[in-house]
């Protein structure tokens, strides 16, 4: 056990005490082991969102990596624009990493996504997804799950509609490495960091990320919840190679019931046992369809000793 | 200066804020605070004599041998006898058999008890005295006489001896061990491992003198005279009779004589008796005397015993033992009287209501019979030799101190002339127990005499402080801790794997987890003891949440100060 967690415990840290994260963040904890794995010689682009804020409104800075802060929709593009930059100015090995949230993603962000992806760039795409526009006040967003309550999609209407699947849009793009993480598994996340690292083109990372003020949830219970995304099967440990090869990289020994991860979070207070159901069968269609999917299961024990 | 291969010629330069955040002190934002505090784990509270499980399961884990021992030694100087003779009461609520399979403890205790034996033969480790102390810094070096050579005496003369008091040990049999070489059968206990604990004891320079018998009186008034304490150790062995007609009739024996004899001198006349042999009583004495008697080949062995099975108060290991050997069982039956001409002929037995151990016995009227037999083994229980010691009037006791279950009695009116010291503990105090708390008896006797000659805090060096009361909490429940950053495991063999298992409920083991999880990188790893950095700790609870050792918890303190006193 402990193999886990101190095997990474001789990288520098990157975050400083003092950002303005809400207190239970699970992306600022998450991009705090994300950058100590990148390490010195990366650039981060950050589109508008929580992180924005959290990387420090100037003269402070929460971050002790290089951080280029841009508009909305723009991420992909600054941070194609920054890489080809740095390859003329001699510097191609420094990492160009982008980090938006999921609006920055699945909404405003995705024409340039696209656009970044079809032409392979040499970069890293990270989405922290917390399912909804938190920075602005819990909008709904097209990754806000089905049945969650957001300011815009006021109880007892709640939102309709289904997540979108990021991870098969950019498959469809046929980038060379795509990962889903949260850090609930935190040695597959740094591991699959660490394997994008050494991969050139579009790599593209969704992270599971709970925001206990957006949620309704306690502080305490991120991890938590990010354990149980991933036990319940509501959000599967995976990679995508080539945009073909679809790797599942954890298999739980005992699937938690949606509820028991839905109960713990005012966004669901008005759900309904219908609503349960339907969430609870469309989880399990869509293992279904990944398990016949993915060529290979990989339990990589390494991960876990 | 631009790199050579900077076709533009221009620097780059992305500029980085000026001031780290750390000027934020975002630990205002706090309204619980983490705190870190030391609970008892469910198998050392399980455990008789309180032993730090998770303490040397930590040590263990990292192949520390000797950390080991010097942990296990605080509790318990002796852990090859209770590896192989404890009941292993530790592993009964082993939170690790919530998730997958309780910790084989007694196991990985027995290892280091024979990782000491082996040390200790080789004169690799040293028994005496404890580098923290110096003895006779606060006086002449103090002497006691330990009387009785049980679990009890042994245990209190190890602990005195290490810290630096001159001990002798006064047997009134011809070998030394008490009921460890008396009462346990060898195949729970193997006599050459007590005989190596016993060597180096004396090794260390504990002297034991057997054969002698101390007796109240002018005996005891000489050992009172030139000890400056008496610790009286004598076990609870004394017999006890059913008071029915015919127990002193030949072909009666007792339990203990019958076992000591068979385990001393080799006496076997008992076993050769042909007929059938009826053992009378439900505890270990009668459950490992009727496993003698079958194991050394008696043909037609029974435990009478007046309550149910569920109600025999021999341990179930016993219980099986006895079943394995051959024994049979008749239950809620009870002796009226023993009868014979010259020798014993048999028994008038009646039936009893079935009735809970608690619960007032009553007759089935009408349906006493005779039981023929040619031998009767009575275990009718036993008394402290306190009583034997002191067969008109036991002096008045003064309860000493008394910890959970460990008690030791002071005997102030023993010797009131040099204001010596007496005391009593072990089973002479609690009535027939077991080894765990006998040790316990004993190390708790080790320490009051501690105190009383050198002052209070003596010995704290060595036993630690608080331990005590660290006990007195409720243990730490499952739901407290973590589990999930183990890999589900079975039982191992190899001591490393099988110890780390273990959760070290109760007790931070530097795993990272909290430094690792804080998202706002407010527990410090550095020193290595995962502080808490109040200034910016914003208190969201993963920590303690996501703790595995359930050591964390959050809790509304009135100042930052609070926080750093624990
Ligand atoms: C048959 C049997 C099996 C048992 N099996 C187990 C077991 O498997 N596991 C377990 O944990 N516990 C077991 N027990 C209980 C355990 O043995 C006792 O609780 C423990 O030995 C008590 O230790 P003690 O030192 O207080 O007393 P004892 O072991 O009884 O030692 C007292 C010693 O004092 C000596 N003595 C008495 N009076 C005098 C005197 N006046 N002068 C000099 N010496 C004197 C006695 O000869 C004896 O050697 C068993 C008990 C019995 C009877
Ligand atoms: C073009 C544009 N529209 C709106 C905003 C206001 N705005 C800033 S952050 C944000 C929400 C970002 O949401 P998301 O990308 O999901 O990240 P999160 O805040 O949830 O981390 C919005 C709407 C903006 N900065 N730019
Ligand atoms: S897991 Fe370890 S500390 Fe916890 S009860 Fe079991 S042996 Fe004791
Ligand atoms: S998480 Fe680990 S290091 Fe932190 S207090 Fe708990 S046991 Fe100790």
């Amino acid at each position: 056990m402990k193999k886990t967690i101190l095997s990474q415990l001789e990288l520098d840290e990157k975050l400083f005490s003092g950002h303005s994260a809400c207190p239970g963040c699970a992306a600022v904890l998450t991009v705090r082991h994300i950058a100590r794995t990148l390490g010195e010689d990366t650039v981060l682009v950050i589109t508008a969102s929580c992180w924005s804020v959290i990387a420090g409104a100037g003269p402070l800075r929460a971050l002790d990596i290089s951080v280029v802060h841009c508009p909305f929709p723009s991420g992909a593009a600054v941070a194609s624009g920054l890489k080809k930059g740095l390859q003329r100015l001699g510097s191609p090995e420094t990492r160009v990493v982008l980090l938006a949230g999921d609006g920055g993603t699945f909404d405003i962000g995705l024409q340039g996504l696209s656009g970044a992806a079809e032409r392979n760039e040499d970069i890293i795409f990270i989405c922290y997804d917390n399912e909804a526009y938190m920075n602005t006040g819990m909008q709904r967003s097209s990754a806000t799950p089905y049945a969650s309550y957001s300011t815009t999609t006021p109880a007892p209407l709640v939102n309709k509609n289904p997540k979108k699947d990021i991870v098969h849009i950019m498959a469809a793009h046929h980038v060379p490495y795509i990962a889903t993480a949260t850090i609930a598994y935190p040695s597959d996340l740094v591991a699959k960091i660490k394997k994008a690292m050494e991969i050139r083109g579009f790599r593209f990372f969704h992270i599971f990320s709970p925001c206990p003020p957006g949620w309704g949830s306690e502080s305490h219970k991120s991890i938590e919840l990010s354990r149980m995304a991933v036990e319940t099967r509501l959000f599967p440990l995976m990679e995508v190679i080539g945009g073909r090869e679809v790797v599942l990289n954890y298999l739980p020994e005992k699937y938690t019931p949606v509820e028991d991860y839905l109960r713990l979070q005012g966004r669901f207070s008005s759900l309904e046992p219908g609503h349960v159901m339907m969430i609870q069968e469309n989880l399990e269609r869509n293992w279904d369809y990944l398990q016949r999917a993915s060529k290979r299961y990989r339990y990589e024990d390494e991960y876990w000793s | 200066m631009p790199a050579p291969d900077n076709v533009l010629g221009i620097d780059f330069v992305i500029s980085r804020g000026l001031e780290p955040t750390l000027v934020n002190h975002t630990g205002f934002w706090r309204f619980l605070t983490p705190v870190r505090e030391e609970k008892p784990a469910p198998c050392r509270q399980d455990c008789p004599l309180g032993n730090g499980i998770p303490h040397w399961m930590q040590k263990l884990q990292e192949e520390d041998w000797s950390g080991a021992w010097n942990v296990m030694e605080r509790y318990n100087p002796f852990p090859a006898l209770t590896g192989y003779a404890c009941y292993g009461y530790c592993q009964e609520n082993c939170n690790r058999s919530f998730y997958d399979e309780g910790l084989d403890i007694r196991e990985l205790e027995k290892a280091i008890g024979l990782w000491k034996l082996e040390q200790g033969k080789a004169g690799k480790i040293q028994f005496r005295p404890f580098e923290g102390i110096q003895p006779g810094v606060q006086g002449a070096a103090k002497s006691v006489a330990v009387i009785g050579s049980g679990p009890t005496g042994l245990s209190a003369a190890y602990y005195l001896n290490r810290l630096g008091v001159n001990v002798q040990v006064f047997e009134k049999l011809p070998a030394a061990g008490g009921l460890l070489a008396t009462g346990i059968p060898p195949e729970r206990l193997p006599r050459e491992i007590l005989q190596q604990e016993l060597g180096l004891l004396q090794q260390a320079g504990v002297s034991f003198v057997t054969g002698i018998e101390v007796a109240a009186g002018d005996n005891l008034k000489m050992l009172t005279d030139s000890f400056d304490a008496v610790l009286l150790t004598v076990g609870a062995q004394k017999r006890r009779f059913l008071g029915i007609p015919g127990e002193r009739l030949p072909g009666v024996y007792n339990a203990l004589d019958f076992l000591r004899n068979l385990y001393l001198d080799g006496e076997r006349g008992l076993i050769q008796n042909k007929g059938r042999v009826l053992v009378i009583g439900g505890g270990n004495a009668a459950l490992d005397a009727a496993s003698a008697l079958r194991r050394q080949g008696a043909a037609d062995v029974w435990v009478v015993y007046r309550r149910g099975r569920e109600a025999l108060l021999a341990h179930e290991s016993e219980i099986r033992a006895a079943e394995a050997a051959g024994v049979r069982f008749l239950f809620h039956t009870r002796p009226l009287s023993l009868y014979g001409e010259s020798a014993l002929e048999g028994v008038r037995v009646i039936k009893t209501r079935p009735s809970r151990r608690e619960e007032e016995l009553h007759d089935l009227t009408g349906s006493d019979y005779t039981l023929s037999c040619t031998a009767v083994v009575l275990a009718a229980g036993s008394e402290s030799g306190l009583n034997d010691l002191f067969p008109q009037n036991l002096p008045p006791m003064q309860p000493g101190v008394e910890e959970n279950l460990f008690q030791i009695l002071e005997l102030p009116a023993v010797c009131p002339e040099r204001g010596s010291l007496c005391l009593a503990a072990g089973d002479a105090v609690t009535g027939p127990q077991n080894i765990a708390l006998a040790i316990a008896g004993g190390r708790l006797a080790a320490r009051h005499l501690l105190e009383r000659f050198y002052g209070k805090g003596y010995g704290h060096d060595f036993f630690g402080k608080d331990e005590a009361q660290i006990l007195k909490a409720p243990p730490v429940s499952y739901e407290q801790l973590a589990p999930h950053y183990y890999p589900h495991r079975g039982r191992s063999d190899v001591p490393r794997e099988e110890a780390a298992r273990c959760f070290s409920c109760g007790l931070c083991s530097h795993c990272g987890i909290c430094w690792f999880f804080c998202p706002d990188v407010a527990v410090e790893k550095e020193s290595g003891e995962y502080e808490i950095l109040l200034d910016y700790c914003k208190g969201c609870g993963i920590c303690a949440a996501e703790c595995p050792a359930g050591v964390l918890e959050m809790k509304e303190l009135k100042s930052d100060a609070d926080a750093v006193e624990r």
